[in-house]
Parts: structure tokens; C-alpha cells; sequence
């Protein structure tokens, strides 16, 4: 089967921008997988997500979405994507109900596929008691379940969320991810950005993460938390000296991470990168191995790429 | 057409829902028109006397001066006179805003009126306030002129034809210009309805001014959309532009029609019952109609321009009232053009204004119809749909 999403060495630079936002970048979604974008502030997601709507022009590389060109067909391509932005796009001076009504109907849907539409909609995201409520009287974590089920309306065979849960608290969170995961479940292709790693861990399919517009890694998210798992995490009496440190970084290379507490070291065999340790001098206090986090391999992947 | 109907829909709802707002859209023009009504009321009064109230310094204290005094009290284009002993006073007077003029009448004005040719000195000093305007300046100085003439006449009547006093004076009165009369009448497209008044002038131009001020809450509106992320999610469903700006051009009619309605209905109604001037509306309700769609169209194209070209809403709303108050001073809305130079009369017909407020008097104060307001109409129109074209070819829905 195809690919839902195709993107292929899209590279995008802003005037004026000294580095790339996007930097050869290739990507597929699969038909009911949830893709997580991962990544700093400023790493490229955005400008993914820009792009892959046809909001922000690339440079060069290819984008098909549901077999759609986005250069050929861009009316169509958007047809087939909903967006929840960041923003909360809706009016707040309007009901729920009128806020869906006129989406649906910009959307061109009337009489009994509309009713049929908003219903759904409404559904999906919890909104039943709140209907005639205007929407400058919903809590936080009410308007972003509005704002997800105006991307609903049209019913799109891909769903773009945008740090869908940006700002709510813990209950409305759960809820919201609990309403992606109901959609995920009816087959729903997703991709999802977010700043919060058990989010994703919680209910992404596959990973990518980006930092400093390229893709560091991708994979599924089983996968990338077992290489997690394969890191020894050392807390060290005292910070290691220049010599220490350059024989390390000299042995282990890129596996190797410097952090606050001591350092983070990826290896298949602990006992030995221990022994070597030792061999160096440093006076291990603490001593980690396993157990590892989609947070641990962020910050390894993303020092590693920021490193000269 | 479902979608165009729910973006016209969203319109009138959101302004429905701003109570606040539509106060201030429809009230503070209502009132403004109250204010300006009744601050002008006398400006295009004939009843009205001119600014000309004057202090008299009598430093002659004869007869001439006496019946000089009575000549002036008994001309009805001025004002109220205030009797001063010291003339050094006056200046300080004047500055202090107690009067007008000045009249130092000197002595000697028997010897200066009977010899004029060889009077070496001035018979009356007279002190003008700084504020006063010139024509009205003129008009003072011909009074003094007049009455002055009309003493000499006397004088002369008397001494050298030998009439008695009486006699001069009647003889005089029959030589007087006032005796002379004139009929003066309007000149009217249509019937006559009744003399304009300070209403019937100031009332257009500011309902003119007022409806270019939508401006403000278009582009607020364009502006706060494209903030909340609306304006994005709305063109990923492939609303294009000119679609969406089209879409606020109802609601924003209806607006600008109550304003206009408010404001007449101020003129009519409650400017008379405060002091002032009735509005009279014209014998062509639908040429009003007219002139008032065209210009509203004028000034929602107008501002859906601004509201595009804005990057902000400080941008907006300060582009906007800076550039309404231009198009007003070079229109003819806060000085009258027939007072503008020449250049200026022309450079006058550049401003939409300018065509709103003409097809206003034509109703208003010219008592025209329908075929008069056509080409000022169409004009408007015009301004309107190229100010929209161009917005929907620079607007960018989807750019943040």
C-alpha cells in the first residue's frame, strides 16, 4: 500500500536565516499510523507542518499527500488534511454549536451530512454539555478539544495536531490524549507534534525526531525506547578533567554525552564501558543502566547534533 | 453559496454579539453629529448676528458722536455695545474675549465730518481682536464706514442745502442703501423646502466623515482573525480571499445604513428639540439611499485595504483614522471647499469625500434627485470595488 504522506528532500531556508529550517528532509505516514514530530523550540516542526499544508513555500523536495501533489493539487491535498493549530482558531464570541455550524458550512457541508458532521465532531471530543455555551466561557482545556473537533468537520483522512494540549492542565490533557487515541483507534492517520515526550510515548505509532531542521532520527517508538534503554547513565563525585575527557570522547565517540550529573553513555556491553571508566580515574557515585526514556535519547540526539 | 452564507452569517452574528462595540458604532456618531449641530447653529444663521460686539470710547462727546452712537446700536449686523470710559482698557479687553471691536472715537469728529478732505488725523481709532475672522473684520469696518458716511451725508444735507434736521435725516434714509430692496432666493435643483441651515450644511459632511470610520472595526476584525488563527484554518478549507472579504461587506452595510439613519434622525428630531436647526431630508429618499450605499461601499473597500496592508492592529486603526482625517481636510469635510484656493478645490475632487458630501447636498441642500446623485454614486461604487480588488489581490489568509 502507498504511503500517505510522501516527503522527499524538502529543504526550506528563510530570507535572512543564517542555517536551513529544513534540511533535506524525507518522510512517510502510513495510512492509520500516528507519526510524532519531536523536536526543540525552533527545531523545524512548524515549518514542517507550514509546508506540508501548503502555507509556507519550500525550496526544493516533493510533497504528496493521498496521492496528491501539493505544486498540482494543492486544493484538493488540503481537503484531505485537518489542522488544530497552536492557536485556538475559532470565534470566541460564538457558541460551540455556532462556531461548528459555520466551519461546517465554509467547509461546504449542508443538511443532514452537516447535522451528521458536527455530531461526530461533537462526540469525539467530549463537547455534549457545552453546546450553547460561547466559547470565551470555555476552561483551557475545553477550547482545545473545540479546536480539535473543528478539524474534524470535513472529515479528513489525515490529521495535523499542533501541541494539541499546549497550556491545559493535567485532567483536560488526559482527557484530550484519550480522545486521540479513540480517533487513532477508528483508523485515524495522525501526525502529532509536542513538547511533551510521554505524550508521544503514550500514543504515537513512530517517531521522528528533528532538531536544527533535520531529521535525527526516525523509527518505531518501540525501537528507539529499547536504544533509550541501552543507555549508562554515571553521576560522578567530581566534574572529569580536560585529559579524562578527551580519552573518553577519543574511545567512545559519539555515544559519549557530558551532562550536569556526570555523563550518558550508549553501549551494548555496561561492564566493560565501566571498567574503562574507571581505568580513566573517575570516581563514579552513581550508577544507571536501562529503564531509559524518550527524554534520555532526545537530549543524547540532540547534543550530539549540536556538537561541532 | 452555503459557504458564502456562513461566512455573512459569522459577520452579523460576532457584530450581534459585541454590544459594547455597536454602541460605539452607532452612538458616538449620533452624538458627535448632536455636538457639531449645535456648535455651528448660528454659523449659517442670516438671523444671527456675527461676532461684533464692540467697546465705544466716546473721547469726543458731541452730537455727531452721539448720533453715531445710535446709528450703530441700530444695525442689525452687530453686536451689543459696551460703553468704556478709558480707552487704554480696551486692548486688554479684547484679550480677555469681552468683545470683538474697539471704537476710540477721538475728538474733534464735528470739524473732521464737515472739512473730510482736509482732516489730517483719524476720527476713530479701531481695535480688532486677534480671533476675529477677516470677513467679519470687513463687515465691522463697513458699518463704521457706513455710519460715518451717513452723518457726513446729513451734514451735508443740513448745512449746505439747509434742510432742517428732520428733513435731513429723511432725505438720508431715502439715499440709504437699506432702502433699496432686493429679493434673495436659493438656487435649487428641485422645490424649495426650506433655507439650509447649520444642520442642513454640517450634518452630510459629518455623517460623510463618521462613515469612513468603519475602518476601524473592519480591520480589527481582519486583523484579530488572522491573530486567533482563524484566518488560516478558514483558507485550508480553500475559502480564497476575495471570498472572505466579500463576506464582511453585508454586515458592514447594515452598519454604516443605522449610522446613517441615527445621524439623520438626530438632525431631524432631537437638534431642533435642543436648540438648534432641523434637518430637512430632501425630496428624494431613495437619492439619499443611494448616495449613502455608495458610501458605504466606498469606505468598507477603504478599509478592507487598510485592514490588509496592516500588519497589526495599532498599524491599522492608526493608518486608518490618520488617512480618514486626509481624505476629510483635503474632502471638504472640515473646511468648506468654496473657502479652499483653487489648487486646493481641485486637489479636493481627488477624495471620495469630496464626492460623498456633493451627493449629499444634492439631496439635502439642492433638492435633486436620484439622476443627480447618479454619477457620485457610481463614483463611490468605483472607489469601493477597486479598493476591495486590490485588498483580495494582497490579501494573504494563510500568512501569520
Amino acid at each position: 500500500m502507498p504511503s500517505l504522506v510522501e516527503i522527499s528532500h524538502v529543504s526550506k531556508v528563510y530570507p535572512g536565516a543564517s542555517a536551513p529550517a529544513l534540511d533535506d528532509v524525507s518522510l512517510c505516514v502510513e495510512p492509520g499510523e500516528v507519526l510524532g514530530l519531536v523536536g526543540p523550540n525552533g527545531a523545524g516542526k512548524s515549518t514542517l507542518l507550514g509546508i506540508l499544508l501548503g502555507l509556507i513555500p519550500r525550496d526544493s523536495g516533493s510533497v504528496q499527500i493521498a496521492g496528491h501533489d501539493l505544486d498540482r493539487e494543492r486544493s484538493a491535498l488540503r481537503r484531505v488534511c485537518g489542522l488544530a493549530p497552536q492557536e485556538l482558531g475559532f470565534y470566541p464570541s460564538l457558541t460551540v454549536t455556532e462556531n461548528l455550524a459555520f466551519y461546517a458550512g465554509v467547509a461546504g457541508l449542508g443538511g443532514e451530512l452537516r447535522r451528521q458532521r458536527m455530531q461526530f465532531a461533537i462526540e469525539a471530543v467530549h463537547l455534549q454539555g457545552y453546546l450553547g455555551l460561547r466559547s470565551a466561557r470555555l476552561s483551557g482545556g475545553l477550547k482545545r478539544r473545540l479546536n480539535l473537533a473543528l478539524s474534524l468537520l470535513h472529515a479528513p483522512r489525515i490529521l495535523l495536531l499542533d501541541e494539541p494540549t499546549v497550556g491545559v492542565d493535567t485532567q483536560s490533557r488526559r482527557c484530550i490524549l484519550q480522545v486521540i487515541r479513540d480517533l487513532c483507534s477508528q483508523g485515524q492517520t495522525v501526525i502529532y507534534t509536542s513538547h511533551y515526550l510521554d505524550e508521544l510515548e503514550q500514543i504515537c505509532d513512530r517517531l521522528a525526531v528533528i532538531d536544527q531542521g533535520r531529521i535525527l532520527r526516525e523509527g518505531r517508538l518501540a525501537d528507539l525506547l529499547g536504544e533509550a534503554d541501552q543507555t549508562l547513565r554515571i553521576g560522578l563525585r567530581r566534574p572529569p578533567r580536560d585529559a579524562q575527557r578527551s580519552a573518553l570522547v577519543n574511545q567512545f565517540g559519539a555515544d559519549l554525552v557530558f551532562d550536569a550529573q556526570g555523563l550518558q553513555l550508549r553501549t551494548r556491553q555496561p561492564l566493560e564501558a565501566l571498567d574503562s571508566l574507571r581505568a580513566q580515574g573517575l570516581e563514579l557515585r552513581t550508577i544507571q543502566y536501562g529503564e531509559g526514556r524518550l527524554e534520555d535519547l532526545l537530549l543524547r540526539l540532540s547534543t550530539a547534533a549540536a556538537a561541532p | 453559496m452555503t459557504m458564502l452564507f456562513a461566512l455573512v452569517r459569522k459577520e452579523l452574528l460576532i457584530l450581534a454579539r459585541d454590544g459594547h462595540g455597536l454602541a460605539v458604532l452607532f452612538l458616538m456618531p449620533a452624538v458627535f453629529i448632536l455636538i457639531m449641530s449645535l456648535a455651528l447653529r448660528d454659523a449659517m444663521d442670516p438671523s444671527a448676528p456675527p461676532p461684533t460686539d464692540y467697546i465705544w470710547v466716546d473721547q469726543d462727546g458731541g452730537p455727531q458722536a452721539e448720533r453715531l452712537a445710535e446709528i450703530l446700536a441700530g444695525r442689525k449686523n452687530l453686536g451689543r455695545s459696551i460703553s468704556s470710559p478709558r480707552h487704554g482698557a480696551v486692548p486688554a479687553a479684547l484679550a480677555g474675549g469681552e468683545a470683538h471691536f474697539g471704537v476710540q472715537l477721538l475728538p474733534g469728529l464735528e470739524q473732521g465730518i464737515s472739512a473730510p478732505g482736509t482732516a489730517q488725523r483719524p476720527l476713530a481709532i479701531v481695535f480688532v481682536a486677534p480671533r476675529v475672522p477677516p470677513a467679519v473684520r470687513e463687515l465691522f469696518i463697513g458699518e463704521m464706514r457706513g455710519a460715518l458716511a451717513v452723518i457726513r451725508a446729513e451734514y451735508v444735507l443740513a448745512d449746505e442745502l439747509g434742510l432742517s434736521p428732520a428733513d435731513a435725516r429723511l432725505m438720508q434714509s431715502q439715499l440709504h442703501p437699506d432702502s433699496i430692496a432686493l429679493r434673495e432666493t436659493l438656487a435649487l435643483a428641485g422645490p424649495e423646502t426650506a433655507p439650509p441651515n447649520a444642520t442642513q450644511q454640517s450634518v452630510p459632511a459629518w455623517i460623510v466623515f463618521a462613515m469612513f470610520f468603519v475602518v476601524l472595526p473592519i480591520a480589527t476584525s481582519v486583523l484579530t482573525e488572522r491573530e486567533t488563527g482563524s484566518l488560516q484554518r478558514l483558507s485550508l478549507l480553500n475559502i480564497g480571499p476575495a471570498r472572505l472579504l466579500a463576506a464582511k461587506v453585508p454586515a458592514y452595510y447594515l452598519v454604516n445604513l443605522v449610522q446613517a439613519g441615527l445621524m439623520l434622525l438626530v438632525g431631524v428630531v432631537l437638534v431642533p428639540r435642543l436648540g438648534g436647526q432641523a434637518l430637512s431630508l430632501g425630496n428624494s429618499p431613495l437619492g439619499l439611499l443611494m448616495v449613502a450605499s455608495g458610501l458605504s461601499f466606498a469606505a468598507i473597500g477603504f478599509a478592507l485595504l487598510v485592514a490588509v496592508l496592516a500588519r497589526s492592529i495599532v498599524q491599522a486603526t492608526t493608518i486608518g483614522g490618520i488617512a480618514n482625517l486626509l481624505l476629510g481636510a483635503i474632502g471638504g469635510i472640515m473646511v468648506p471647499k468654496m473657502v479652499m484656493p483653487e489648487i486646493m478645490q481641485t486637489a479636493s475632487m481627488a477624495s471620495p469625500m469630496s464626492w460623498a458630501l456633493e451627493g449629499a447636498w444634492d439631496i439635502l441642500l439642492r433638492g435633486g434627485t436620484t439622476l443627480d446623485v447618479l454619477p457620485e454614486t457610481l463614483a463611490l461604487c468605483g472607489f469601493g470595488g477597486l479598493c476591495y480588488g486590490a485588498a483580495s489581490l494582497l490579501f494573504k489568509p494563510e500568512a501569520r
